[in-house]
């Protein structure tokens, strides 16, 4: 039986040429799209891995402010960890752009160089190039190249894989080799260069380690915080400077609470000395007070004046006698001697005053000493709860914190899953399609099928039979799609935007197994599930209702009255009530074709709504992001403080800033407020992490092991990062910083600050381009998803309206028999399809978009940047006319094909 | 004559394939007669109306309708041909299944500036309280009478009907030709009658066999029966 039913495959190829052409095109573009998105992400993604193995990638770097001794190597090596110094020095060329240039030292060990071009430096006097600086440069081996007044001449062009996305600072929104790169010297060049101070900023100590099988990256990071170095071994008057306003006072504190304690000590000593002699001195001043006044009394009574004086009543005494006294001289006599006794007891009653006093003072320094004790004590134990030492360390980056390593293999990621995505909806469109197919070609020969039937043919030989031309055409045309993209002939055009920004060698393009099976095996895999489902259920009806091809009426056809409707209206209505099927089969394939074509609408929306957005939120001119700030902050800047930690959705763990800032802050126009819990969070950021207003979120900060719990009080319209504002006096008291405390300056201009100062310089302008570079990275792959899913949408709009047509061939041929001209058929059967396509067109262009923009958040988990992916309204409108005009150019392809049916097709079918 | 079929030959197939189904047929029908066309299956009957129809072209000969030469006409030119002078009814009806009887009689109408009345035609037809049913609501004669307002509502100088009765009952099938001759004697359509029943003969005016490609018998019929009378159909 197969033998016969085979034939007849052949022969149905023929006849429906066009229609399997055309499905096979669908798929083979399909299959193209997706092996090119893909295997282009996954060449380079795993072409990045590879070369990282080869090159003998870090597992992460650190840096110190004093290198590590022979001992602290020696320890770390004991813990099983490999570590190779790569010291580096930032060479600010003199040129007009001020690009900056990386000296490093041959790598011996880690992070090997990979060689594009040339090889290593065969003496002091050769150089090698990071390969997008050359490249930006047009620098090429054997080109002299001048560092410093010295001329070098570049032996090679290479790539590492630590600067796979060549970021100057890890902060940095995106690479720009025009002005940034890497130079690779030897050994006793870069010691010459050393010695020659032609650098702009000290020599920065980094250090790669390879972890060992038992050691982590914690173990190492805990012991290189509790290295400590005294800072006067830090060799730079910057953070000497620093050093001495922040981290120097415990000495500066202890040492004062020490002064305190010794001088109140000898206060204490000189006090108790003086109160030793207080009442010898006290009576030795009686004495002499008692003495004067026995000596007056005696005088007196020796002329007859019976007085006799006391402390008390002399000066009564004396002067009633100096009154009574006739003889002046007695008088001036008696009056100087009352003034010495005046003077004798003034300086008693002193003496008394002043001992009571030393007496209290003494007193008094009991309570001092014991104050000071007291304060030493608490000072002493404050400064030990702080650790005031001065820890080596000053960064610790491990790999997967490492935006410059895998930078590739991250941005690529964006491209698989778009990739797959779409995939995935290519195939459920062409299951469907194929769906269509089957159905109406079962119902075409639903009368030979049920003749068959009634043979004794089983359902299971009608199967196989129904089966094997779209599960045949479904495997060679993915075979076709996936042959055609394993040429990698787009390959190079997606991968293009990645070799001109990433600094990674180019690599072949590869198809990953899984895409092989994913092309050979899905496509006819997918036919014979669609196919065993629609086919099984429509060859359940017996054979009598096939032979007579029984069709099951629709009620609602019979409900609708049109009577009076003008002929031509009235009968594209009634030919849309019976062609519902296909009519829905026109519009859920535009559906389906038009979710492909929206993953490239919001990849392109979203990269230039992020280079809107970043040029509109952006109004500072510069950022300045400080490693020792001066005390004071220039006037004409904004102070901020920001502290970087982590929040992490949809698998991938993200920078988030905590920018504390003043509630006038010009460039943020964000009120902050005064709560420590309540923040307002950058629009960015609500987006990524699904925030709305008074929703609760938690920041992770590993570097103090600690959470942080906050409340959205506001979003405010900020697109360039993830940002939680808070008032900057909140901050600081927060994470335990002066009152003073700043490490970010904004400014709309310039600013005089020594390099030396500096983390890192972002201006606007790198913003703006980093914003761009989205879009840059990102147009091939909407190149090529625009294009092919076009191509999908109209080869899935002709499938779908034909099938619709031929559904419709025996009235085509009827009416033909009946006189009607071509124009007229088409105006009763082709133009009614209109009103479909344009009301279907209205309500699936922004479902689509509605359904992708909920997906595409997913596609581009791993990106750091909001979801804004609102389209300008004229978008739908352009959507719209392309979609009409598209369905215009199909209608007259399919008015020629309307000749095909022939009046006499009536008349074959009478029986 | 108004229909003259002049030495046509009609073929298909190639090769062992081949099979001759008109060998030279010539025949002609005067305008305003009834005419009907017997013979066995695989005769030539409805190829030769076909061809008289336009539906399908000839080998040879010639085939002129009203002074209009069919053989090798354009698409274009045949389907004014249709329009203008051609009535079809057939077998089974094809009507189209999603329109209302009158919106099936209104695709025929549309074709000419000048139909006949809708209303007198439904009321004629006897369709009048079905106008507005849908084809799989009526029974096989009204689906019939359906089909034949359709092809007189442009009022059609030609009418040809390929076995109008061979889907219907004895009793439905009189009905239908007791319209059809009404037809005839009220507008004077001439009509060509494909047919396997021996008794419709009896109310014709002429009547042709075919055999093997030819025409074996063709005579005027001078003793027609009306159609109210015709036994055994």
């Amino acid at each position: 039986m197969q033998k016969v039913l085979r034939k007849r495959v052949f022969r149905n190829l023929r006849k429906h040429f066009i229609r399997y052409f055309m499905l096979g095109i669908m798929i083979v573009m399909g299959i193209f799209l997706v092996v090119t998105i893909v295997g282009s992400g996954e060449t380079l993604s795993r072409g990045t891995v590879k070369l990282a193995e080869e090159t003998n990638l870090e597992d992460g770097e650190f840096e110190v402010f004093v290198p590590l001794n022979d001992d602290e190597l020696s320890h770390i090596s004991d813990m099983g960890v490999e570590v190779e110094d790569q010291f580096y020095y930032d060479y600010q060329m003199p040129d007009e752009d001020k690009g900056t240039l990386r000296l490093f030292k041959i790598r011996d060990k880690i992070n090997q160089l990979h060689y594009i071009a040339g090889n290593e430096p065969s003496d002091k006097n050769e150089i090698v190039m990071e390969k997008r600086y050359a490249r930006e440069h047009d620098l090429n081996v054997g080109d002299e190249f001048d560092i410093a007044g010295v001329d070098y001449k570049i032996s090679g062009i290479a790539v590492v894989s630590d600067y796979d996305g060549p970021l100057k600072e890890i902060s940095d929104t995106s690479c720009n080799s025009k002005y940034f790169g890497l130079v690779f010297l030897t050994k006793e060049a870069y010691e010459e260069f050393r010695k020659s101070g032609k650098a702009q900023k000290t020599e920065d100590y980094l250090y790669t380690y390879k972890l060992g099988t038992t050691t982590e990256d914690a173990d190492l990071k805990n012991y290189l915080k509790g290295l400590k170095i005294d800072a006067s071994e830090v060799d730079d008057e910057l953070f000497q400077e620093y050093w001495d306003r922040t981290g120097g006072v415990e000495d500066e504190l202890k040492d004062a609470v020490k002064e305190l304690r010794d001088a109140t000590q000898d206060v204490r000593d000189a006090l108790k000395e003086l109160s030793k002699n207080n009442y010898d001195i006290n009576k030795a001043t009686g004495k002499i007070l008692d003495s004067y006044l026995k000596q007056t009394s005696e005088a007196l009574n020796s002329y007859g004046m019976n007085v006799s004086l006391t402390e008390d009543n002399y000066d009564k005494e004396l002067d009633r006698i100096i009154e009574e006294s006739d003889n002046a001289i007695m008088r001036m006599s008696l009056k100087n001697t009352k003034y010495e006794i005046d003077n004798v007891k003034e300086y008693k009653d002193g003496l008394e005053s002043y001992t009571d006093a030393v007496e209290e003072i003494y007193d008094g320094t009991d309570d001092m000493a014991d104050g000071v004790k007291d304060l030493d004590m608490a000072v002493n134990d404050a400064l030990d709860g702080f650790d005031f030492g001065l820890s080596d360390l000053t960064a610790f980056l491990k790999r997967s914190d490492n935006p410059r390593i895998f930078a590739t293999k991250n941005d690529k990621l964006v491209d698989i899953e778009v990739g797959v995505i779409a995939g995935v909806i290519m195939f459920i469109l062409m299951a469907y399609v194929i769906s269509v197919f089957v159905v109406h070609s079962i119902e075409t020969e639903s009368s030979i099928i049920g003749t068959l039937y009634s043979m004794g043919v089983t359902k299971n030989d009608l199967l196989l039979h129904y089966i094997s031309l779209p599960v045949v055409v479904a495997f060679i045309s993915g075979l076709i799609g996936l042959l055609v993209a394993s040429t990698g002939i787009m390959a190079p055009m997606v991968a293009e935007s990645s070799y001109l920004y990433f600094s990674i060698p180019e690599f072949s393009f590869e198809v990953p197994k899984y895409l092989i099976i994913y092309s050979v095996v899905c496509p006819p895999l997918m036919a014979v599930i669609v196919n065993v489902l629609v086919i099984r259920s429509k060859l359940n009806r017996t054979a009598l209702s096939l032979i007579r091809n029984e069709v099951k009426q629709k009620k609602n056809n019979k409900k609708v009255s049109l009577k009076g409707m003008d002929f031509v209206k009235a009968f594209r209505i009634r030919q849309m009530f019976k062609e519902m099927r296909s009519t829905l089969a026109v519009v859920l394939g535009m559906f389906l074709a038009l979710l492909i074509f929206m993953i490239g609408v919001d990849c392109f929306t979203l990269c230039t709504n992020i280079a809107k957005d970043y040029t509109k939120d952006t109004k500072f001119e510069y950022m300045y992001t400080l490693k020792y700030p001066e005390k004071k902050a220039p006037s004409d800047a904004e102070a901020a403080y920001a502290y970087t930690c982590k929040k992490s959705a949809m698998g991938y763990n993200f920078d988030v800033t905590l920018l504390g800032i003043d509630d006038n802050n010009r460039f943020f126009d964000v009120n902050p407020g005064k709560s420590r819990t309540e923040v307002v969070v950058s629009s960015a950021f609500a987006e990524k992490f699904g925030l709305k207003k008074g929703k609760e979120f938690v920041v992770v900060d590993d570097e103090k092991e600690m959470r942080y719990a906050f409340i959205v009080g506001d979003i405010t319209s900020y697109s360039s990062g993830f940002f939680i504002f808070m008032d900057i006096d909140e901050m600081r008291d927060m994470m335990g910083e002066t009152d003073d405390y700043y490490n970010v300056l904004f400014s709309d201009k310039e600013l005089d600050i020594d390099p030396g100062r500096l983390y890192s310089t972002t201006s606007r302008d790198d913003i703006v381009k980093g914003a761009s570079v989205f879009t840059e990275l990102m147009m091939p792959m909407i190149y090529t998803l625009s294009i092919a899913s076009s191509v999908i949408f109209c080869v899935v709009m002709y499938l779908m309206m034909k099938v619709m047509i031929d559904r419709s061939s025996q009235n085509i041929s009827l009416i033909k028999v009946f006189g009607y001209r071509r124009n007229e058929i088409r105006k009763l059967y082709l133009d009614g399809n209109f009103y479909i396509i344009a009301i279907g067109a209205l309500i699936v262009i922004p479902l689509s978009k509605i359904i992708m923009n909920n997906m595409f958040p997913f596609m581009i988990a791993n990106v750091t940047c909001g979801m804004n992916v609102k389209t300008p309204i004229y978008f739908y409108f352009i959507v719209y006319g392309v979609i009409m005009i598209l369905y215009f150019v199909i209608n007259k392809l399919l008015v020629k094909r309307l000749d095909k049916y022939t009046p006499a097709e009536i008349l074959k079918n009478r029986e | 004559m108004y229909v003259e079929v002049s030495n046509v030959k009609k073929s298909y197939g190639e090769g062992g394939s081949y099979v001759q189904v008109l060998k030279g047929v010539t025949v002609g029908v005067e305008q305003g007669e009834m005419c009907v066309i017997q013979g066995a299956s695989g005769s030539g009957k409805s190829t030769l109306l076909n061809c008289i129809g336009g539906l399908d072209d000839i080998d040879s000969g010639s085939c002129k309708v009203d002074g209009l030469e069919i053989a090798g006409l354009k698409q274009d030119a045949l389907s004014d041909y249709r329009r203008d002078t051609l009535g079809f009814i057939f077998q089974f009806y094809n009507l189209v299944p999603n329109l209302t009887v009158r919106e099936n009689i209104e695709v025929c109408r549309y074709l000419t500036s000048e139909p006949l009345d809708m209303d007198e035609l439904l009321e004629t037809l006897g369709l009048s309280e079905h106008a507005d049913k849908f084809p799989s609501q009526l029974s096989g004669g009204q689906q019939q009478r359906t089909a034949i307002a359709r092809a007189l509502i442009k009022n059609p100088k030609l009418l040809l009907c390929d076995e109008p009765t061979g889907a219907l009952d004895s009793n439905t099938s009189r009905d239908i030709l007791i319209l059809l001759e009404k037809i005839n004697e009220k507008y004077g359509t001439t009509m060509l009658i494909v047919t396997h029943n021996n008794s419709i003969k009896d109310m014709v005016h002429r009547v042709i066999y075919l055999k093997d490609g030819e025409i074996s018998r063709e005579y005027t019929n001078s003793n027609r029966i009306p159609a109210r009378e015709l036994e055994d159909l």
